[in-house]
């Protein structure tokens, strides 16, 4: 767990979950909030390489095809796993932060 | 060039999501968000992470496959050896001197534990959690099933140790077509077991009971025919095992009381199942038969 929250905010699984915690999105718009909020660019290779994944996990799960694209959803599996990653990351990155503050002091 | 890249990834990944995949790329192109360069590189590099997948989730079964086959081929070896009269002598304990069979056995055996903590490892690392806590009643379920379980263990590894020895009168003949049929039921209680793990992947729980109302109605694989093809695969498992120690009394015992705890079992995890997830699990249940096909 611990290296998976090192992994942070880069982690793909977790900018998709992020985006994907806002309301459902299609993978063009995933793509769109992931650079609009991370920066990052994900390809469509990558985004349905790590959203397999996640599907797989039961952390997202598909919604009927409209106009050719499919939605996906956040599970409640899913939101629990953000929030525990999420929280983790917050954990160490507000520790490192004080270390930081108190190796320059 | 995106269809020809799609081609590259495993076949169910590409009917899954190839079209999505390439709706997306072309869009992308169009939109002038990337570059074909970059679209390129981008679905190879998805092609071989969505085969690396493929081959974790593989990875087990062939594991266990390996040690099968190396198990297989000494059982083999064996019993030539035994025919042509140069069988090595001096093999450990009642089990494996028993009969010609023994070693392949012990390694068939090896093969199964191996395939059984392989699948408690990769359960272990799943990144998805139980998305409710666990209910008063599972857990207490799930505290019977360990002590039942490991009295179950301890008894059967005595009786097939023990007995053969203690009890020669009961001893099954002919041996060797006894051991042939022994490991015969095991390898197809362990490739039963291997499917099902494969078909369930992490929702796979062995040695415990749980029930998650957010978990999947399987029905591929094994589970197309049988609720319990796991638990079926293990009571296979012990049924061979009882046939190695080429004893009646140990054949019996290995398989009344490794069924009779399949039997509880599959019960309590039939009844978390329809409290978890109600008229999902119903629906299913209501055409399969329990552990033998079209019988029970």
């Amino acid at each position: 767990m611990t290296n998976d929250a090192i992994r942070g905010s880069s982690d793909r699984s977790v900018l998709i979950l992020t985006s994907l915690a806002e309301a459902p999105k299609h993978g063009y718009a995933l793509i769109k909030d992931v650079e609009q909020f991370a920066g990052v660019k994900l390809g469509a290779g990558t985004l349905y390489g790590a959203l397999a994944k996640l599907e797989a996990a039961g952390l997202v799960e598909a919604l009927d095809a409209d106009d050719r694209r499919r939605p996906y959803q956040i599970t409640t599996a899913g939101r629990e796993h953000l929030r525990e990653r999420l929280t983790e990351s917050a954990r160490i990155a507000e520790l490192g932060l004080r270390r930081i503050a108190t190796g320059l002091a | 060039m995106i269809r020809w890249l799609l081609g590259l990834y495993p076949r169910d990944w590409r009917r899954r999501y190839g079209p999505e995949v390439a709706g997306l790329a072309r869009q992308l192109l169009q939109e002038g968000d990337t570059t074909p360069l970059r679209t390129g590189l981008d679905l190879l590099g998805g092609a071989v992470l969505a085969w690396w997948a493929v081959a974790l989730e593989w990875g087990a079964l062939a594991v266990a496959g390996l040690v099968i086959a190396v198990g297989g081929g000494t059982a083999a070896l064996l019993v030539v050896a035994e025919g042509t009269g140069i069988r090595a002598a001096g093999a450990p304990g009642a089990y494996l001197a028993a009969h010609p069979l023994g070693a392949g056995f012990v390694l068939t055996e090896m093969a199964w534990w191996a395939m059984e903590v392989t699948q408690v490892i990769r359960v272990r690392r799943a990144q998805h959690r139980l998305s409710a806590p666990e209910t008063p009643a599972l857990r207490s379920a799930r505290r019977e099933c360990w002590f039942v379980l490991g009295a179950c263990c301890a008894a059967v590894t005595v009786v097939v140790n023990v007995i053969p020895s203690a009890a020669p009168a009961a001893t099954i003949r002919p041996g060797g077509l006894v051991a042939a049929v022994g490991i015969g039921a095991l390898l197809g209680g362990i490739v039963l077991r291997g499917w099902s793990f494969k078909a369930l992947g992490t929702w796979y729980r062995s040695f415990t009971v749980t029930a998650d109302p957010h978990q999947p109605v399987i029905d591929s694989g094994p589970y197309r025919l049988l609720r319990h093809p796991g638990n079926a695969g293990a009571a296979l498992v012990a049924a061979g095992i009882g046939a190695a120690s080429g004893n009646w009394i140990g054949l019996a015992v290995l398989i009344t009381l490794p069924l009779a705890l399949v039997l509880w079992l599959s019960s309590v995890e039939e009844a978390a199942l329809i409290v978890a997830l109600g008229e999902r699990y119903r629906r299913y249940a209501a055409c399969r038969k329990r552990l033998v096909p079209l019988i029970w």
